[in-house]
């Protein structure tokens, strides 16, 4: 954390748990925060739990949807965004403690509530099943963020219908509410709520004391008020919050300078400039050694022309954050050198020995069905990893695929991928190659697994036509979509099943399309390996065309007869 | 498009000033194409050096462009405008009231001329800077309209000039000049803010672009081209095809209304099927257009007459003005082309852009009909000068090819998808 100044979300917390007028304490209450490079990855998790009364091992069940759902959190990628992690987590939190409930007669029906409170950057998220609460006390105003899920009122109005470990499937609250800086919020159990009225939990928590003072008070204070059951409350303030704009990636990119390019034999930062491997317009790659490690990299230098391009600056470091998150053998990797020593921008990526698709479809012999039935399924795989983190390649062509000598496949430059569940990078112009582009995409949508699965519709059927099925796209153009062409105009020997499937995977109206890359994977690999390669047989002329057949052998017969007239 | 919506969106009076500005200016800019066989009557100038006169004006409405633009930085839009104006104004008064004795008076009048070709580094930015991004297109559309001064010109100044003489052109032409300078000294309003000023290194640096390098050629070809032909073709209809002044005005006006009003089409297509299909389209027909006139024989001349009228003219010379309107039309077109695809391929650096490749498509109007001129006097035909702007116009389809290699990438290949 180089810079004072700049902001990070942090906060400050206390919690108190009684047991109180029962036996035992069958609530569990813990948060993570850790170090501020922490919490600015993942976030905060702040969780309670209420072992259910009545049933055997309530305690248990509660101590491990808490700390196996805040374990579960943390270990998924950043990518797929709060709701989506936290809901997995807690689903698999569910699924252990309902077959532990129904597989040990210890711990027969073992259920509890679950509340948990995520908060990341400038976002809280709750994730609630149960009867517990959370509150957030925020410019004076005290805010139920939960719901009871409870039978009604009256002598019903203990009963549980929704907690964790009652079905195979949890059915979740979720939501989400932007933070402000001095909120403080509250969680807990009903032995806190049932007695106190949000009434007296605002005058507690309107104090000026700490979180922990004020957690015991709430707990003390409930006691006080008579309640019978265990006490649980967890006091959270928000003391500082990250800038509202742009990410902690983008002070990263500025403070990071795109000097003129270097040439072959430099050394940058310790890596030894070799050959180039590319030149382009918006970058120089250069294979490199780090004598280091001894290792063969790529590096990736900016063209200084596009110094002033914030979008592309961007890029580099985009790439590097998407990449980081995702470990695939389908997916290119990048490395990230160890603090201190990248001195400008550039990336740098291990490199593969191969060639790309791009020059493999320059070369002879052409791809022919089973090579290219094998790439394109691993280029599809390569799709759906990313696509199950939650990313969106958005340039899926044949210059991004790599065919490594080892037989091996990657997907690289995720420059402009996009994260939709964290949309922090500012869209201005929505990247991609014309050619591989789905209709929607020009129409102005920011791209999704739809519009991935077109560019790999696309670029499968450029890799054994040739051609693009809507035609070349030029840069700056609006193309019409009307009708694609069939892959059969360019290779009829290709059987139809697989001109079927690229249809489909290129259908103008994202709804026509496979559900996901997955689908489209199985149905080449199916189509592949069901029916042999081969060309089709060729049917003779009988059965193809019978009544041809007849009015040939017809007009044979009439020119022998007219032959055999004119002879007598 | 909601009229109202428009209307308040910026502010209109400076708008329609704006465009009359442009549309008299243009009128002026021009005038000397087809007035000029009545000019050299008197004078007896040799053909290269009629040609050479037209083409003056050209030149330094493209050249005068920067000083106009960094005066309009300094002192404002509309003082600009009125400062043009007036220049313009006492010119042609001047020659109006005492003619043009000489070749060098000529020369003179066509620099001065010049001031009224360069009022598009000032009537456009000026309209355009108060209308919000999304009616550029239309106020874009709107001040450019004043191309239509062309067609007028060609269709009306050869009768003025058969009845009163050419110089009661220019006196005709100062009865909406002065209206024009007064509803424009009242209504036009500098928009409000300051603009960012033309910096002579930002246009140093994207020369060092290659992409503007071959913008700024192919609006050479297309722009020069029309322009080119608007000032030049009067003269070379009655050189090559011997007919008479007001004929060669309609022909000309028929031959450039095709560029004018197809120009929108141009851009239409470019958005369709892309910018670079369009252009290459449009640049063989170019190409063929004119070599096929540099194969055309001269036109026969008639006995007596001083020359064709429209109804006796001879195919030979509808042959031509048919060849003539194809080439316009793909001209015209390709301006329209050009100037669908700049905006996005240098969408930071639109405002120089605009003005760099609009002077090159001016010296580009200079450099033919300088070309036809000398070809007839090097080597007594026209040819060799349609041969040049042939070769230069495949020489372009060259160009498209590289532009497109380079296009290839992944950045901003969708900015326009969202207009």
């Amino acid at each position: 954390m180089t810079v004072q100044e700049r902001h990070s979300l942090d906060v400050r917390l206390g919690f108190a748990s009684e047991t109180g007028r029962r036996v035992r304490n069958e609530d569990y209450v813990a948060a993570l925060a850790g170090s501020p490079a922490q919490i600015a990855a993942r976030g905060v998790i702040a969780a309670v739990a209420d072992g259910v009364g009545g049933h055997k091992g309530g305690r248990e069940a509660a101590e491990t949807s808490v700390r196996g759902f805040i374990e579960a959190y943390s270990a998924l990628p950043e990518t797929l965004g709060a709701q989506r992690a936290a809901a997995r987590a807690l689903e698999a939190v569910n699924s252990w403690i309902y077959a532990q409930g129904r597989s040990d007669p210890n711990l027969a029906a073992m259920a509890c509530t679950f509340s948990a409170l995520i908060l990341r950057r400038r976002d809280a998220h709750v994730v609630h099943v149960g009867d517990s609460r959370v509150y957030r006390l925020s410019g004076g105003q005290l805010e139920r963020l939960t719901t009871d899920h409870t039978m009604g009122r009256g002598a019903m109005s203990h009963i549980l219908h929704r907690a964790i470990g009652f079905e195979d499937a949890v059915r979740l609250d979720h939501a989400a509410t932007g933070l402000r800086l001095h909120d403080r919020f509250l969680l807990c159990t009903d032995g806190v709520h049932g007695t106190l009225s949000d009434r007296a939990l605002r005058h507690l928590l309107e104090g000026p004391a700490g979180p922990q003072e004020t957690a015991a008070a709430v707990a003390a204070a409930a006691l006080d008020a008579g309640s019978t059951d265990n006490v649980t409350a967890l006091v959270l303030d928000i003391v500082d919050l990250p800038a509202a704009d742009e990410a902690e990636i983008t002070d990263q990119v500025a403070a990071l300078r795109i000097g003129e390019l270097p040439a072959s034999g430099d050394n940058v930062d310790g890596y030894q400039l070799g050959a180039i491997v590319s030149d382009g317009r918006y970058s120089r790659l250069f294979h490199a050694v780090d004598p280091a490690s001894s290792r063969e990299l790529v590096l990736k230098f900016p063209h200084p022309r596009v110094a002033a391009e914030q979008s592309y600056r961007l890029a580099f470091v985009r790439e590097a954050w998407v990449a980081a998150r995702v470990t695939s053998p389908w997916i290119g990797e990048i490395v990230t050198p160890p603090p201190g020593r990248q001195t400008r921008l550039y990336s740098v990526m291990p490199f593969y020995d191969g060639e790309t698709l791009e020059r493999r479809l320059k070369r002879a012999p052409p791809v022919s069905l089973e090579e290219g039935a094998r790439i394109a399924t691993r280029l599809a795989r390569a799709a759906a990893t990313l696509h199950r983190a939650r990313i969106i390649h958005r340039d899926i062509k044949p210059d991004n695929v790599i065919l490594e000598k080892s037989g091996g496949l990657r997907l690289v430059d995720l420059g402009v991928a996009r994260v939709p569940q964290l949309e922090e990078f500012p869209g201005a112009d929505i990247p991609g190659t014309p050619s591989y582009m789905a209709p929607e995409v020009f129409d102005g949508a920011a791209g999704d697994e739809k519009s991935d699965l077109f560019a790999l519709g696309v670029t499968v059927y450029r890799m054994l036509s040739g051609a693009y099925p809507y035609g070349e796209v030029e840069p700056f153009s609006r193309p019409r979509f009307s009708k694609a062409e069939p892959l059969s105009r360019y290779r009829p020997d290709l059987p139809a099943w697989l001109e079927v499937t690229l249809a489909r995977a290129t259908a103008a109206n994202p709804a026509d399309r496979h559900g996901d890359v997955i689908e489209f994977a199985f149905e080449i690999e199916n189509g592949a390996s069901r029916r042999p390669a081969g060309k089709p047989r060729r049917k003779p002329l009988y059965q193809r065309n019978p009544l041809l057949f007849w009015q040939a052998l017809c007009a044979l017969l009439l020119v022998g007869l007219l032959l055999a007239l004119a002879r007598h | 498009m909601n009229i109202s919506d428009f209307k308040k969106a910026g502010h209109w009076p400076t708008l329609l000033a704006a465009f009359l500005y442009f549309d008299i200016s243009f009128m002026a800019w021009v005038a000397l194409g087809p007035l000029m066989v009545y000019i050299a009557r008197p004078l007896s100038l040799s053909i290269d050096e009629k040609f050479t006169l037209v083409a003056i004006p050209v030149l330094a409405g493209a050249l005068l462009r920067v000083p106009m633009g960094l005066l309009a930085d300094a002192v404002g839009a509309k003082l600009t405008g009125i400062i043009g104006q007036g220049v313009v104004i006492l010119a042609t008064l001047w020659v109006w009231q005492m003619g043009l004795a000489s070749q060098v008076a000529v020369g003179v009048f066509g620099l001065m001329l010049g001031v009224a070709g360069a009022s598009f580094a000032v009537a456009l930015p000026q309209a355009s800077r108060w209308y919000p991004p999304k009616y550029q297109g239309v106020v874009m559309g709107i001040a450019g309209a004043g191309n239509v001064g062309v067609v007028l010109d060609a269709l009306l100044a050869p009768t003025i000039a058969e009845t009163f003489g050419w110089q009661g052109v220019f006196g005709f032409l100062l009865i909406p000049m002065l209206a024009i300078l007064v509803y424009y000294a009242v209504a036009a309003k500098d928009a409000p803010g300051a603009r960012k000023p033309l910096s002579l290194k930002a246009c140093g640096d994207l020369l060092k672009d290659p992409d503007s390098r071959w913008f700024m050629f192919f609006y050479f070809i297309t722009f020069g081209g029309f322009v080119g032909l608007a000032n030049a073709l009067p003269l070379y209809f009655t050189v090559q095809y011997h007919v008479s002044g007001v004929t060669a005005g309609l022909l000309v006006a028929l031959v450039v209304a095709f560029g004018s009003c197809f120009r929108p089409v141009g851009g239409y297509l470019a958005d369709r099927v892309g910018g670079i299909r369009t252009l290459s389209i449009l640049f063989a027909v170019v190409a063929a257009a004119y070599l096929l006139i540099s194969q055309m024989p001269e036109g026969p001349a008639p006995d007596g007459v001083p020359g064709w009228t429209l109804a006796s003219l001879p195919g030979v010379a509808w042959l031509a003005v048919l060849l003539f309107s194809a080439g316009a039309l793909a001209l015209g077109m390709g301006n329209g082309a050009v100037f669908q695809l700049i905006p996005q391929r240098f969408r930071n650096e639109i405002g120089i852009m605009t003005g760099m490749v609009g002077c090159a498509g001016g010296v580009g109007g200079f450099f033919l009909a300088k070309t036809l001129g000398t070809a007839k006097a090097l080597t007594g035909g026209f040819g060799p000068g349609f041969v040049v702007f042939g070769a230069l116009a495949l020489l372009g389809l060259i160009g498209l090819v590289m532009v497109k290699a380079r296009w290839r990438t992944t950045w901003g290949a969708a900015s326009g998808a969202r207009v």
